[in-house]
C-alpha cells in the first residue's frame, strides 16, 4: 500500500541523501585547520547573521539599560563618593602589599602566570542542538584564532575552539559528550582525563584505584594532550569512589557555570605536536 | 510566497532562535528543536520529497552550528522528514492531537538517531539523554502545536479572503 503512494524517485533521493550523510560523517575531509571543509563553509556563510543579531539586540539592551541606570545614578553617585574616600585609604595599603608581593615573587623566581598571549571574546550564541555543548564567540580567524586553541574564563577552563570563520568561532565546552581534557588532581598529582557527560558535569577517567583523590580536590589541566597549557583549573571533585575495575569513579563539577557564561578569554596557543616515537 | 523562499526564511529563523535566541532572552530554549519544527511542518504540509530535502538542508545547517560531527543532524532530520512525509500521505495530520503525536514521534526519532550515530562513532553514551529528549519533546509539542495551528488559521483566513 505504501509503495504505491511513494514514488520511486523519492525513495531514491531519500536513500541517496542518507548515503551522502553517512559519507560526510564517516569520511569527513580534514582541512589543514583540522576541521571539516563543509562545516567551515556553512559556518562561514551563516555566521555573519550572529553578528547582526548580536549588534541589534545589544543596542536595544544598551538603550533600556541606560534608561534604567539613569534613575539610579544620583543615589549611586553619593554612595560612590563615600566609597572613593574609603578606597583611597585602602589603596595605600594595597600598594604596599603589591610591592612586597612583587619582591617575594622575584625572590622565588616565579614565572608570570600567563605564558601565552590571550584575547577576550564575547559569547554570542549557543549550540544549535540540545544534545551537544558548544558556544559561539565573536572572534574568528581575523583575530588569529585557530582550531584547538584553549578557551578560559575568569575562574577556570571553558573548552577549545573547534571551528572558525572570519568573524566568529565555535567553542566545544568541557562538558560536551565528545570533549576530553588531560588533567590531574592538584593535591596528589594523580593523572587522568576529564570528559564531558553531556550535562553540566564532567567525569574524570583513567585514575587508578591506587591514586589519592577525595571530594573537594581541585582538578587542573596537565597539558599532556598538547592543547591546554598546564595548570588551568577545571573543576572540583564531588564524588570519588573506588570501583571493582582498575579505575576510580570520579565526578567533577566545573568551576564555572558554563550555561551562563558571557565572556571568555582565548589563549593564543597553537596545538603542540607530541613527538611520535616510530618503530625502531 | 515562493516555497524555496519560505523554506530558506524558516531555516534562518530556526537558526537564529536556536543559537542566538538563547542569548537574547534570559531563559534557555535549548530544549526546543526549532529545526525539527521546520522539517515536520514542511514534510506534513508539502509532502515526502520536500520533507526529506528540507530535512537534509536544515540538518546540515544545524550541524554547522553544533558541536557534534557534521552529518549527524543531517541524517536524523532526513529520516524524520521521510517518516513524517510518509505518515502525512496515509494519515490526516491536520488536527491538534495528530500534530502533537507527530511532533512527539519526530522528536523521539530525531533523538534516537542522533544518540545512536554518536555512540557508533565515539562510543560515548550521553548521560542526560533521556532528560534532554523528554524536555525537547514537551517543548516541541507545545511550541510546534501553537505554530502549526496559527499557520492553519492564517491559511484559512487567506483562503476566505480570496473566495469572498
Amino acid at each position: 500500500m505504501l509503495a504505491s503512494k511513494v514514488e520511486k524517485k523519492t525513495i531514491l533521493i531519500f536513500f541517496a541523501l542518507l548515503l551522502a550523510m553517512v559519507i560526510i560523517m564517516s569520511g569527513q575531509v580534514q582541512s589543514p585547520t583540522g576541521s571539516s571543509y563543509l562545516a567551515n563553509a556553512i559556518f562561514s556563510v551563516l555566521s555573519p547573521i550572529s553578528k547582526g543579531v548580536h549588534s541589534v539586540t545589544s543596542q536595544i539592551k544598551d538603550w533600556w539599560k541606560a534608561y534604567i541606570d539613569l534613575r539610579e545614578v544620583y543615589k549611586e553617585k553619593e554612595r560612590l563618593e563615600e566609597r572613593v574616600s574609603q578606597l583611597e585609604a585602602e589603596y595605600i595599603n594595597i600598594e604596599e602589599l603589591r610591592f612586597s608581593n612583587k619582591r617575594l615573587r622575584a625572590l622565588l623566581d616565579l614565572r608570570e602566570a600567563t605564558l601565552y598571549p590571550s584575547l577576550p571574546a564575547e559569547v554570542i550564541g549557543n549550540d544549535s542542538s540540545g544534545y551537544f555543548k558548544s558556544i559561539i564567540i565573536n572572534k574568528g580567524t581575523s583575530h588569529s584564532l585557530r582550531p584547538d586553541m584553549p578557551v578560559t574564563a575568569p575562574g577556570g577552563l571553558v573548552g577549545r575552539v573547534i571551528r572558525t570563520s572570519i568573524w566568529a568561532s565555535q567553542v566545544q565546552l568541557i562538558t560536551d559528550i565528545n570533549s576530553g581534557v588531560a588533567a590531574m588532581v592538584q593535591r596528589s598529582r594523580a593523572q587522568g582525563v576529564v570528559v564531558g557527560e553531556g550535562s553540566n558535569n564532567c567525569t574524570m577517567k583513567y585514575v587508578t584505584n591506587l591514586d589519592d583523590v577525595a571530594p573537594g580536590d581541585l582538578i587542573i589541566t596537565s597539558g599532556r594532550e598538547g592543547i591546554y597549557p598546564e595548570g588551568i583549573p577545571i573543576g572540583r571533585v564531588v564524588l570519588a569512589k573506588k570501583s571493582t575495575t582498575l579505575f576510580q569513579e570520579i565526578r567533577v563539577i566545573p568551576l564555572i557555570d558554563l550555561s551562563k557564561i558571557e565572556e571568555v578569554v582565548i589563549i593564543l596557543k597553537e596545538r603542540e605536536t607530541i613527538p611520535f616515537k616510530g618503530r625502531q | 510566497m515562493n516555497i524555496y523562499l519560505r523554506i530558506g526564511i524558516s531555516i534562518i529563523v530556526a537558526l537564529v532562535a536556536q543559537t542566538f535566541g538563547v542569548r537574547v532572552f534570559s531563559f534557555s530554549i535549548v530544549y526546543l528543536d526549532a529545526f525539527l519544527l521546520v522539517v515536520v511542518y514542511f514534510a506534513a504540509k508539502e509532502g515526502l520529497l520536500t520533507g526529506i530535502l528540507v530535512g537534509a538542508i536544515s540538518g546540515l545547517v544545524q550541524d554547522s552550528f553544533s558541536g557534534g560531527i557534521i552529518g549527524i543532524h543531517g541524517f536524523a532530520k532526513t529520516f524524520v522528514g521521510f517518516t513524517v512525509g510518509l505518515l502525512s500521505t496515509i494519515l490526516m495530520v491536520e488536527n491538534l492531537v495528530a500534530q502533537a503525536l507527530l511532533l512527539g514521534l519526530a522528536t523521539l526519532l530525531n533523538g534516537a538517531v542522533i544518540i545512536g550515530i554518536n555512540y557508533l562513532f565515539f562510543h560515548s553514551p550521553l548521560k542526560g539523554f533521556w532528560g534532554t529528549m523528554s524536555f525537547q519533546c514537551l517543548g516541541n509539542i507545545g511550541v510546534g502545536a501553537v505554530i502549526f495551528q496559527s499557520a492553519k488559521l492564517y491559511n484559512l483566513v487567506k483562503e476566505r479572503r480570496l473566495t469572498s
